[in-house]
């Protein structure tokens, strides 16, 4: 749309010229509007910082899912992974716990991928994961395997919102890219976060869920969240926020993130310690044996 | 309940690990080692009970990370509080015994090597397998026999002994095909007779006469040879309704007796008693069919297996013991008899709130010959039903359960609370409660009644 605004700028500034050249050669009156070269400079004027204007905010002819399938793109893009990460959890009496894990993930389809999840520490989640086939992004089917009963089980769906393993964050949010068609989307202004020029967006969720809607800092460069914030209903209870964020391989990924609940003033931060993209793991590997064994 | 000193053979036992640590180190591989370490004494609530002292168990587990090829090691050890304490000399369990009850020990749960592709894996040595869907009494779980030792009260798979065994599973697409071989015989493991776990037993209230000195004989283990292999296939279907079928072939795993003649007799003043029954063990075939789904936000799961030529015990008062009996020997009637059977049951699983859920659970044996001289009816039911909660960000797990018998009118209660403290130390307290009459599943443990208290170190 830039393109097209400078484009047709240049073309009419062109004509201008070619106009006034040839009105003073011919010397033609000047009283109407078109015929005005005063008037065409003002709204090719007009038009140049139009055209300015949205060529700095453009977003701002975005829509809020516009935003979002800007997002996902960038999320898709990142599905064939490897990620180590750390959890840090601190209670309201700065008493820490740590859990390390790791995921695996492989985009499968335009809109479907594989995903799994192994637990390394604490001693008592060792081993425990929880695998993810994503037929679509809507369409989940989750397992669960935890090493004290040797057995892989499926779970529903409903468990998305609850705590994954005492942490702060959701079993959601690390099933993979969401679903455009499951939230509506409104943009709320431009804003800023930690100096990152951001667009605010409210996002609903069209089914219940335990948060009633949630505000996306939406980072218009990079196209990743810089910071959330969930409600129920008008209460804050949950802000999400990016600490330190970090292009690999071309792909912006957030390698800091802090969760805080704010109910129970409970926070886990997550630091993604390595992260390798492009692994083409074999399709096979997303499978309930390899849950079990819980390596590679 | 009597704290015991600090145990020497703990030296040892950790000597033994040494040296299996270092094997994979030695060869540059890194290995992934892990371990705990529980220590749990009981409150008897009935002062007439046989006592359980004081346990400390060990484990070490260790794994190697390499994707093709692997070393899988579960070493188990220590006092396990159900003989007085003999710390000169370490026990080390093996498949040759029913009563294994020297104290301290020490036994592999599982070492095994395995060589993985993709689709393939192979495994030899010794291992455990859950196959099945139900919790704590898996129809179609057939390969590892059970250490009955503690009853329930350690977890189902805690309660199953290592078996030596090849093993190979393959997978393609949302097929999948397990085999398991086992090149001999591994006995379930039963608590002496005189021991908390024992339950209650006619046996034991003569026991309690001052006089009378009970004897009792060791299984006669089926010899280690190919002939008593068993061997277990299993085929899976993955999909939104899973599915499986197994088919088994060898010892049944459940505890029998056999019986051979009562012998009383007279030496310096006591009587001995030997009353003429010992654990057997019978070959048996089962067929089973499970599968498990998630409906909205139930998860359903279900199992069935059709047994034939399974053993089941006779009513005891068809033993042919004699109403009355002086020193001599007498001749005594099978206990068991061998009759097909049908088992099936299912559970559902419901998440109630965040963090909280209900599992339930419905399962039935049906005899299907020799009804009548059976000790069990033609049809026994088990109702299972437990609600776990966690709080405080999953610091704090509490837990409610229950199992009921409804044809002989027997129940078990649990509850427990574990709490965190930091991400090694954890902490426990159960309450045990045993109701029902003193011949069914549970009222023979009717004197059991208990509060456990544990701690655990992990790392």
């Amino acid at each position: 749309m830039t393109n097209w605004l400078t484009t047709l700028f240049l073309r009419y500034r062109t004509r201008l010229l070619e106009k006034t050249m040839h009105q003073q050669r011919t010397r033609l009156p000047s009283s109407s509007f078109f015929n005005n070269p005063r008037w065409w400079g003002k709204a090719c004027s007009l038009m140049a910082i139009l055209t300015l204007t949205l060529c700095d905010h453009h977003a701002n002819a975005m829509t809020g899912r516009d935003v979002y399938v800007q997002m996902r793109n960038i999320l898709i893009q990142g599905l064939d992974r490897k990620t180590e990460a750390s959890m840090r959890l601190i209670d309201s009496s700065g008493q820490e716990r740590r859990r390390t894990l790791t995921e695996y993930s492989k985009k499968t389809g335009p809109e479907s991928c594989k995903i799994m999840v192994i637990f390394s520490t604490p001693p008592d989640l060792k081993g425990v994961g929880f695998l993810i086939h994503a037929a679509t992004f809507s369409e989940r089917t989750l397992w669960a395997y935890f090493p004290e009963y040797k057995r892989v089980r499926r779970i529903p769906d409903s468990a998305q919102d609850d705590s994954f393993f005492g942490s702060d964050f959701s079993y959601d949010d690390f099933c993979g890219p969401p679903d455009l068609d499951d939230f509506t989307y409104v943009i709320l202004g431009e804003a800023s976060v930690d100096g990152h020029p951001c667009v605010k967006v409210k996002v609903t969720p069209t089914t219940p869920r335990k948060y009633t809607h949630f505000v996306g800092w939406v980072d218009t460069t990079h196209w990743v969240h810089r910071q959330i914030e969930y409600y129920q209903d008008k209460e804050l209870f949950k802000t999400a926020h990016v600490q330190e964020l970090e292009i690999i391989e071309g792909i912006p990924t957030p390698r800091s993130l802090e969760m805080r609940n704010h109910r129970s003033n409970h926070g886990t931060e997550l630091t993604i310690e390595r992260i390798e993209y492009r692994t083409q793991f074999q399709e096979e590997m997303f499978s309930q044996r390899y849950l079990e064994r819980g390596l590679p | 309940m009597t704290f015991r000193t600090v145990p020497p053979y703990l030296c040892r036992w950790l000597a033994v690990l040494s040296v299996l640590l270092a094997q994979p180190l030695m060869a540059g591989d890194t290995p992934d080692v892990s371990g705990r370490i529980l220590f749990s004494g009981i409150a008897a609530l009935d002062g007439n009970s046989p006592p359980d002292y004081p346990r400390s168990i060990g484990r070490i587990i260790l794994d190697t990370q390499d994707p093709t090829w692997g070393i899988h090691i579960w070493l188990e050890g220590g006092w396990d509080g159900r003989e007085d304490f003999a710390p000169d000399e370490i026990h080390y369990r093996t498949n040759n015994n029913v009563y294994q009850s020297a104290s301290p020990f020490v036994e592999f749960k599982e070492a095994y090597g395995r060589i993985s592709t993709p689709n393939l894996e192979l495994r030899a040595g010794i291992q455990r397998f859950a196959w099945g869907r139900l919790d704590e009494y898996p129809i179609n779980d057939l390969l590892n026999p059970w250490d009955h030792t503690q009853f329930l009260n350690v977890p189902l798979e805690e309660r199953k002994l290592g078996i030596p065994a090849l093993s190979a599973s393959f997978d393609e697409s949302i097929w999948g095909v397990d085999f398991v071989w086992v090149p001999g015989v591994v006995p379930y493991r039963l608590p002496h007779p005189d021991e908390r776990w024992a339950g209650w037993t006619p046996l034991r209230e003569l026991a309690t006469q001052s006089d009378v000195i009970l004897e009792f004989d060791d299984a006669e283990i089926p010899s280690h040879r190919l002939a008593n292999s068993s061997y277990g296939f299993r085929l899976r279907r993955a999909g939104d309704v899973e599915l499986a079928v197994t088919v088994f072939h060898g010892y049944d795993p459940h505890p029998m007796v056999k019986t051979d003649k009562l012998v009383i007799r007279r030496k310096h003043g006591a009587i001995y008693v030997n009353p003429g029954y010992a654990p057997d063990f019978n070959r048996m075939t089962s067929i089973g069919v499970d599968g498990a789904t998630v409906l909205g936000n139930w998860s359903l799961r279900a199992e069935g297996a059709y047994r034939l030529d399974k053993h089941f015990v006779i009513h005891p008062d068809s033993w042919g013991y004699p109403s009355w009996a002086w020193p001599g020997k007498y001749s005594l009637n099978d206990a068991s008899c061998p009759s097909d059977a049908l088992e099936y049951g299912a559970g559902l699983d419901y998440r109630l709130m965040e963090d909280c859920l209900l599992t339930t659970q419905i399962q039935q044996t049906v005899i299907l010959d020799h009804i009548s001289a059976m000790a069990d009816d033609r049809i026994e039911t088990l109702f299972w039903a437990s609600i776990t909660r966690w709080w405080i960000q999953h610091r704090l797990e509490t837990s409610a359960s229950v199992a009921i018998n409804p044809e002989h009118g027997d129940s078990m209660s649990k509850i427990s609370t574990w709490y965190s403290w930091t991400d090694r130390w954890k902490t426990g307290i159960t309450l045990l409660d045993f109701q029902g009459p003193r011949n069914s599943l549970f009222g023979r443990f009717d004197q059991n009644d208990q509060i456990e208290f544990a701690c655990v170190y992990s790392w």
